[in-house]
């Protein structure tokens, strides 16, 4: 037993000092016996505990009798029992670490082979040794008689003296019963059990001790007061840790609201059994009537928190409706991620969650930090609210503050700064830079703000003409940009349009709220068709946008006259031409290499198109959906199919050959693209000589995203190009 | 609070009795010694590299979820060391307080 464990009790004050260590803390205008002291105080503050006596007693021989026999009365009380309790409680203890510190030095070692085979279940806290068993029903017997005598106080405290009658005793029964399940509770079992904690914390390194203080601090610390209900809540429940729990209660509005937030932050845990429907049911979309459903179910089960919590709870709601609007289709994007990388995919998914955490205003002051060992004394929110909080800071938004290895993600509740210099070609050119800038800054478009996402989907030409730059039509056409402008996205997620040396937003409103651009028009092209110029910049170039439809593929009918020979459908060397390069293993590595850097827009339209011509198929290797003749023609030397093509040396009495020529031959026609020798510097494949035709196409059409013209392929249904 | 947790936090705990005004309080301090008893647990398997970036986290101020979730990828089988931590105090509560 250390000397440590046995110094405190119940009724102490125990304070922490800045080295991580537990104190007990004696009155210093008291020159009596510790004791006594607490003593002292334990009256003043609840007269229902017992006082204690100096007597000497055999305290092993009465628990053990009353262990023996079953019956806690057996144990005759000679000496008071909260000192047996307290006694009990250290020798307990002290048992307990022993147990505590090779266990854990077992479940370290059985860590790491458990994490090895993938396994997640840890040791389970039973078949304690004997000797630590009878202590420990030692101290549950000494509870009991604490528990009685405490329990036998409160109904004369109660009765006061009074008659017995009816009514009496049916009114000390119901407070009895109160007291029972809440102050006797709190006592004998929540308290005793913080005060079981300080004591095996006491046995930890000094490192592990200073953490742990911290982490309690934290807990005490945490604001508004809901929040640390709903942390609470995950640490006493275990219905939270089981999707069918929560899935069978049908919670609905607030309830799904709380439950919502809980899972997350369970998912956070390491959940992962039952993420993905937890997943689902709680972080739909929450809009229209269900989300006004869900905010008023929210004002009435929050009704029992102070009205300042309430409205930032409200305000932080809509936050997250917002939020979750744009993050949903992102969320279906990883959900196939979810049940292998919980904690990960859920990152994104907590930054929600973990803003009703960080979203209390005013920073604490660090300040020492009391924490009560008395079972009776209550933590207030005064002294809450005085003491250092960690969990209380925003944490930066995640984009501004690349993650380190071994850093944990953080919740992104802004947006970042994006601009471009206004162009010499004019505005059109201009959206078509900051389109593509935003393109590439926001890999997931659903997370970025509504006004980015406006130019990332929109025409370059029609967003010109929405924001004022371009009026087609009047002689005076195009704005006058000033050089040294910018067009870009703020830190508030608005388009703007700053003047050289301003940081004003230099549109100007109109009365409907929407943003136009003020300043001069000129006719830039002397024909009406201009788009913008840069002052003392160049005249820009207008030529018409090639439409898709326009490319003319070669009819069957030529390509037959001139190369179809093999009427099979197979596609084989033989048919095209082509040949693949033999080692799967290079081959992989090239792909992966090479599809590393699309923007997911081009992704997605490159995905279509191969969809269209040749229906999806297996998951294949390259990490995309594709039938597998496309798996196979994906990876042939994009160089031999486009020469092939100009030779017409292809089956085209294959359709979906056919469709693919024509897709090739567009973008070929559309974008000048020559294809490219790529040299492949990682795990030492070097000089592999070909890009694919998968690469090739997507490359073209990424060329296509930067002018602002893949919308052409997006809206063109793939059949339209080919017929 | 939720009715459903409330319930399921009553059930486990028998605080039927209780009135409804303290069951909150009395939640937060079921859930501070539970959270207390779990972590002074995955501190004791914690490795010292993670205890460092666990001290980081707190140190930084990151907020309890990126607490959370640091200790669920640090600490295998966290969610049933929770779990075991519950039963533990559920069992226990029953125990005695039925003797009384």
């Amino acid at each position: 037993m250390s000397n440590k464990s046995e110094k405190f009790k119940a009724g102490d004050q125990v304070e922490w000092d800045k080295s991580g260590e537990m104190n007990s803390v004696k009155n210093p205008e008291d020159n009596t016996s510790q004791q006594e002291t607490k003593e002292n105080k334990k009256d003043s503050k609840n007269e229902s505990q017992p006082n204690r006596s100096n007597e000497k007693i055999n305290l092993k021989n009465k628990i053990d009798k009353s262990v023996k026999t079953g019956n806690v009365e057996d144990a005759k009380i000679e000496k008071t029992d909260l000192e047996i309790l307290d006694d009990a409680r250290s020798a307990y203890a002290s048992k307990y670490k022993e147990h505590f510190n090779k266990q854990n030095f077992f479940q370290k070692k059985w860590n790491k082979t458990r994490e090895s085979l993938g396994l997640g279940k840890t040791i389970e806290e039973k078949d304690l040794p004997i000797e630590l068993q009878k202590l420990k029903n030692e101290y549950d017997a000494s509870r009991v008689l604490y528990g009685k005598e405490l329990f036998s106080n409160k109904e004369n405290e109660l009765l006061n003296g009074r008659e017995r009658t009816p009514e009496i005793e049916a009114e000390i029964k119901q407070k009895l019963a109160e007291y029972k399940a809440g102050e006797l509770f709190k006592t004998l079992i929540v308290d005793e059990k913080d005060l079981l904690n300080k004591l095996n914390i006491e046995s930890l390194p000094h490192k592990e001790k200073g953490i742990l203080r911290k982490l309690a601090e934290g807990y005490i610390a945490i604001k508004p007061r809901w929040k640390k209900v709903a942390i609470a809540t995950a640490f006493s429940t275990i219905i939270v840790a089981s999707a069918g729990g929560f899935a069978a209660s049908g919670v609905a509005g607030v309830g799904a609201y709380t439950t919502y937030r809980m899972a997350r932050g369970m998912a956070s845990m390491g959940v992962t059994l039952g993420a993905g429907k937890l997943f689902d049911r709680f972080s739909k979309d929450k809009s229209g009537e269900k989300r006004e459903a869900s905010e008023k179910a929210l004002k009435e089960n929050f009704s029992n928190i102070d009205l300042e919590s309430l409205k930032t709870t409200e305000a932080e709601y809509s936050s997250i409706i917002e939020k979750e609007k744009r993050a949903k289709v992102a969320r279906i994007a990883k959900k196939g991620a979810l049940m292998a990388v919980v904690g990960g995919s859920f990152s994104m998914g907590t930054a929600h969650a973990s803003e009703l955490f960080h979203n209390t205003p005013g920073a604490n002051a660090p300040a020492p930090v009391k924490i009560s060992a008395n079972p009776i004394e209550k933590i207030t929110e005064k002294e809450s609210s005085s003491s250092f909080n960690p969990f209380e800071k925003k944490p930066e938004p995640w984009h501004l503050k690349p993650e380190a290895p071994g850093t944990y993600p953080s919740p992104a509740p802004s947006f970042h700064e994006t601009e471009v210099d206004v162009s010499s070609k004019g505005a059109i050119k201009t959206f078509a830079e900051l389109k593509a800038k935003l393109i590439e800054e926001y890999p997931d478009p659903s997370t970025a703000p509504a006004d980015a996402q406006e130019i990332m989907n929109g025409d370059p030409t029609k967003l010109a003409i929405k924001y004022g730059f371009y009026k087609p039509g009047d002689a005076d056409e195009s704005a006058l940009l000033q050089k040294g402008a910018t067009l870009g996205i703020d830190e508030n997620g608005n388009l703007k349009y700053n003047l050289p040396g301003q940081e004003n937003n230099a549109f100007e409103i109109d009365e409907k709220g929407g943003e136009h651009f003020q300043g001069k028009f000129i006719d830039s092209d002397h024909s009406g068709g201009g788009a913008g110029q840069t002052e003392g910049g160049d005249i820009p170039e207008h030529k018409p946008l090639t439409k898709f439809s326009d490319i003319e593929p070669k009819s069957l009918d030529e390509l037959k006259a001139e190369n179809a020979v093999n009427k099979d459908i197979d596609i084989t060397d033989k048919d095209t031409g082509f040949h693949e390069i033999d080692d799967d293993r290079v081959r992989e590595q090239y792909d992966r290499e090479m599809n590393m850097g699309f923007s997911p827009k081009v992704e997605n339209i490159y995905r279509q198109n191969i969809d269209k011509i040749f229906g999806r198929g297996f998951f294949f290797k390259t990490g995309g959906l594709a039938s597998e003749k496309w798996g196979e023609l994906g990876s042939m030397d994009a160089k031999d199919f486009l020469k092939n093509i100009h030779e017409g040396k292809t089956n085209v009495a294959d359709p979906n050959l056919k469709k693919l020529i024509n897709l090739v031959s567009g973008l070929e026609k559309k974008t000048g693209l020559n294809t490219t020798e790529y040299e492949y510097s990682g795990l030492g494949v070097k000089d592999l000589p070909h890009e694919s035709l998968s690469h090739w196409i997507k490359r073209a059409m990424q060329v296509l995203n930067e002018k602002g013209q893949l919308a052409s392929i997006e809206k063109t249904p793939t059949d339209d190009v080919y017929n | 609070m939720n009715k459903e947790l409330q319930d399921s936090i009553i059930k486990n705990f028998g605080l039927d009795a209780l009135p409804e005004k303290d069951r909150e309080e009395m939640v937060i301090s079921i859930g501070g010694a539970i959270y207390e008893a779990v972590l002074t647990r995955a501190m004791a398997i914690m490795s010292e590299a993670d205890q460092d970036e666990l001290e980081k986290i707190i140190d930084e101020e990151r907020g309890p979820d990126v607490l959370l979730y640091f200790l669920g990828q640090k600490v295998p089988g966290l969610q049933d060391m929770i779990n075991e931590e519950i039963e533990k105090m559920k069992n226990e509560s029953h125990d005695i307080m039925s003797q009384i």
